[in-house]
């Protein structure tokens, strides 16, 4: 029987834990890393970034470096928090066809959960 | 005396005859046809449930094997993924540990930098380098640790994977390293901390 994770999907990091011996077990990371950073990017060569690897090029790659997307995820786009946030966050978003919002990474368009996945 | 061997003779057989008669009267002496018949029944029925007995003993002893195989095979494997915990509890606690003496390291070195740049006594200096050079041996605890400084140099191409930028310059080629802000560490091919650099970008 397989084992059953919990996922803290958090604003800026996530962690993943399962329950073993009724005491629950943080799962580390391929880097060795007990907490990965809620970022995903696309780099120059099309490669998908994810975790500290698409934090720490950020700066090179603004507007292919999707971060802090759990803030958009089940809103509409006329929402207020989405303008506002439309104007600080360096990547490109739109409206999506159900009203929600799309956020471009690469020449790609994702809907917020996508990019959670 | 023959008349009394024939006393004796027709005695026993007078004695035996009353035992037939009297067993057949009573029914114990001389087991019937039918008493045989239900004995062989019940001898069989004995049999049948003697043997069902022995399978479900072996049933049993079946069932208890392939748990006790179950449970050899479940204590070997919290063996070793026990081994693998704390082999990674271990690796956790040199990397926690590692991180603090890096702190220390990045304040000395700071303070070599700046101590090139002040003025003081030939007393002061010796005292002050005595110090730098005492706290620099928290460095050889690293090794021991089994955490490596991370390899950059200016120039070096950029990867996400080892190192953080934390500035963009408009020159140099493009992705590149410009300048080593802060070095990095690694573990085991772990990274502990990306070395921050700043990145030559080209302009759009």
């Amino acid at each position: 029987m397989g084992k059953t994770i919990g996922i803290d999907l958090g604003t800026t990091n996530s962690v993943m834990a399962y329950m073993t011996g009724g005491k629950p077990e943080v799962i580390a990371n391929i880097e060795g890393s007990r907490l990965t950073p809620s970022v995903v990017a696309v780099d120059d060569k099309g490669q998908i970034l994810v975790g500290a690897a698409a934090r720490n090029q950020a700066i090179t790659n603004p507007e292919n470096t999707i971060y802090s997307i759990k803030r958009l995820i089940g809103r509409k786009w006329t929402d207020k928090e989405v303008q506002k946030d439309k104007k600080l966050l360096p990547f490109e978003m739109r409206k999506s066809k159900s009203g929600g919002v799309e956020v471009k990474m690469g020449d790609k368009w994702y809907t917020p959960q996508e990019i959670s996945a | 005396m023959a008349k009394n061997t024939n006393d004796k003779t027709t005695k026993g057989r007078s004695a035996k005859g009353e035992s037939q008669i009297s067993g057949l009267q009573s029914g114990k002496s001389q087991p019937t046809r039918d008493e045989m018949q239900r004995r062989i029944s019940k001898l069989e029925e004995e049999i049948k449930s003697l043997a069902l007995t022995i399978d479900e003993v072996e049933d049993e002893k079946q069932a208890i094997r392939e748990q006790l195989l179950k449970a050899l095979a479940d204590y070997d494997n919290l063996s070793k993924s026990i081994d693998t915990r704390i082999d990674m509890r271990l690796q956790q606690l040199r990397v926690d540990l590692g991180k603090d003496v890096i702190n220390v390291m990045d304040d000395v070195r700071m303070a070599e930098n700046v101590l090139q740049n002040i003025e003081l006594t030939s007393a002061g200096r010796a005292w002050a380098e005595g110090v730098v050079a005492t706290l620099k041996k928290l460095g050889d605890a690293l090794a021991k640790l089994g955490l490596e400084v991370i390899p950059v140099k200016k120039g070096d191409k950029f990867d996400a994977s080892m190192h953080e930028a934390i500035g963009v310059v408009n020159e140099g080629a493009d992705n590149t390293i410009h300048e080593i802000i802060q070095q990095g560490y690694k573990s085991n091919d772990n990274i502990v901390r990306p070395a921050k650099v700043l990145v030559n970008k080209a302009n759009k």
